[in-house]
């Protein structure tokens, strides 16, 4: 759902914060496929494709993009340049090619698509970077005047 | 025969790319590169050594394949760790 700069992701059955978006590859061009994605913070790249979504998608491969571990164990991956559209913007990234079965939204996502994060118990929202700003300069407060 | 046997699974394979990517950087660009562009993404286009950079990894990598489309490019981000993390 997406409203004047108000996007609402979700949580999935386990509980994990997801979005969905429309991937675009060679294969599908036009209508895209629309793929929802686990929100991972602690993931800086862009999205991370399981290999079946790859070749679904047609996603061209352009090498390998090389990645350390929260555990510090330094991984390489095949990357493609992928486009993905999201709350009415179409915007090129690099996406990694896992063997896992997930797909990863990371911080390059938040990035790419100018929105911030907000998580609460039962919402995930995606807010436009403008939007926000305008609202926490809004709010504000002026410093405290000093007393002569 | 002996390159089937020296890599013998897609992941080795990867691996001796990236492997080949850092060794070009070591060689070429790290002493400069570290110094001005870190935090920055590099791109190394393993056919000819060619290095492309942007604060961006898409841009890193678009302004790579315009040099040459049909490279095969390693990337990471520069500075003393060249790496992106990843928790999975």
């Amino acid at each position: 759902m997406t409203e004047s700069g108000f996007h609402l992701g979700k949580y999935d059955e386990k509980g994990s914060p997801c979005l969905t978006m429309t991937l675009f590859g060679v294969k599908n061009a036009g209508n895209g496929l629309e793929c929802t994605g686990l929100i991972d913070t602690g993931f800086s790249g862009f999205i991370q494709l399981p290999f079946y979504i790859a070749c679904a998608l047609g996603a061209p491969l352009d090498g390998i993009k090389s990645f350390t571990l929260a555990n510090g164990e330094p991984v390489n991956m095949i990357m493609a340049l992928v486009q993905s559209e999201f709350a009415g913007k179409k915007k090129t990234g690099v996406a990694s090619i896992s063997p896992s079965d997930e797909i990863l939204v990371g911080m390059e996502f938040l990035r790419i698509f100018a929105v911030d994060l907000l998580v609460s118990r039962e919402y995930i929202s995606l807010l436009d970077e403008e939007l926000v700003r305008a609202k926490m300069k809004g709010l504000q407060q002026p410093p405290p005047s000093t007393p002569s | 025969m002996a390159e089937q046997q020296k890599y013998n699974t897609l992941q080795e394979r990867i691996d001796n790319i990236a492997k080949e990517a850092e060794k070009i950087y070591d060689m070429k660009y790290r002493e400069e590169y570290d110094e001005q562009y870190r935090g920055s993404y590099v791109v190394i286009n393993i056919r000819d050594g060619e290095a492309s950079v942007h604060e961006f990894s898409e841009q890193a990598l678009l302004a790579a394949q315009k040099k040459d489309p049909n490279g095969i490019f390693h990337i990471m981000r520069i500075g003393p760790s060249p790496t992106l993390s990843l928790v999975r």
